[in-house]
């Protein structure tokens, strides 16, 4: 239903078509409020209007308002503002694409050094005290240890033998 | 001439929008609105040139940060009308904001009176004249 005479309900109509074409990249819920609430801006602004000719007063209405333009671009600071918190990504989501990207290969590579540097039973060799010659051999020509070390720290009575039956430079530290 | 135009234009629009919207949440604090009638209200007797459609960007922004709440209601007379009003949150933040609107208030107009009262003095001597009276 129309609430104008015919020739202010085309420019009214005007007007509001050109506000849409400026509002073609909000949401749609929110061009429609928007269109919504500037009829009834529109409305009440007329009615209340002095001048007695129709088109006067509606074209007062519509300069008092603002340019199409204009009316869109104050709000669309504040839909950029929206749509950009929207999009704002979760601190714990990026922490976790952090810890994704650079903290598995760096833990496998720590565990590769790890396994890798020491070999298998290097570890169990300072853990343990291995008597297994192979083992302490393998880790003496990897240059794990110092002989100065193996000389401050002596193995107790039951693996002394075998210490001191390997060549000084090669005996490994614990 | 151009330039400083420009220059007034760019500032009042900075000073507006805060006050602005602060005068919002005033005018909201005492009773509800429909865009039109508080635009009648904020602009007064129409010495404020403001243009009509700045206050509904203000209103939505409030709207969505919970300031406001908003409702259509069908009207008699033509489209239906959104009704305004602040919710419990904004007229708390209003009642805090307003101490520190009067004390900036308050420091212009000081500022202002003090450059009045030296003024026709050269600058170097209101500069050794405060110190004098800071000592």
């Amino acid at each position: 239903m129309s609430h104008y005479p015919e020739v202010v309900e085309k420019i009214v109509e005007d007007y509001l078509q050109r506000v849409a074409i400026q509002l073609k990249r909000f949401p749609k819920s929110d061009q429609e409020e928007v269109l919504k609430e500037l009829s009834s801006h529109i409305y009440e602004s007329y009615c209340a209007g002095s001048d007695p000719d129709p088109v006067g007063r509606i074209l007062e209405v519509l300069r008092k308002l603002g340019e199409p333009a204009d009316v869109v671009a104050e709000r669309l600071h504040e839909s950029l503002l929206n749509v950009g918190k929207l999009k704002k990504v979760p601190l714990s989501v990026l922490g976790g694409i952090v810890v994704g990207m650079f903290g598995l290969p760096l833990g496998f590579a720590g565990v590769a050094i790890l396994l890798g540097g020491r070999g298998p039973a290097g570890i169990g060799g300072c853990i343990f005290r291995d008597s297994d010659p192979v083992a302490r051999h393998w880790r003496c020509r990897h240059g794990i240890g110092t002989a100065q070390n193996a000389q401050s720290r002596p193995l107790g009575p039951s693996g002394g033998a075998g210490f001191h039956s390997i060549p000084r430079a090669y005996r490994p530290v614990f | 001439m151009d330039y400083l135009d420009g220059e007034k234009e760019r500032r009042v629009t900075q000073l507006r929008k805060g006050i602005l919207e602060l005068a919002v949440m005033g005018t909201l604090y005492h009773e509800q609105h429909y865009g039109y009638s508080l635009v009648r209200v904020l602009m007064g007797d129409g010495s404020l040139s403001l243009r009509e459609g700045t206050v509904y960007p203000i209103l939505t922004r409030l709207d969505k940060e919970g300031l406001v709440r908003s409702e259509w209601v069908e009207s008699d007379q033509g489209p239906p009308r959104k009704y305004y009003s602040l919710t419990a949150h904004g007229r708390k933040l209003f009642e805090s904001l307003m101490p520190e609107f009067d004390q900036l208030v308050a420091l212009v107009k000081q500022s202002r009176n003090g450059a009045k009262s030296r003024q026709g003095q050269p600058l170097g001597e209101r500069i050794l004249v405060t110190k004098e009276e800071k000592a």
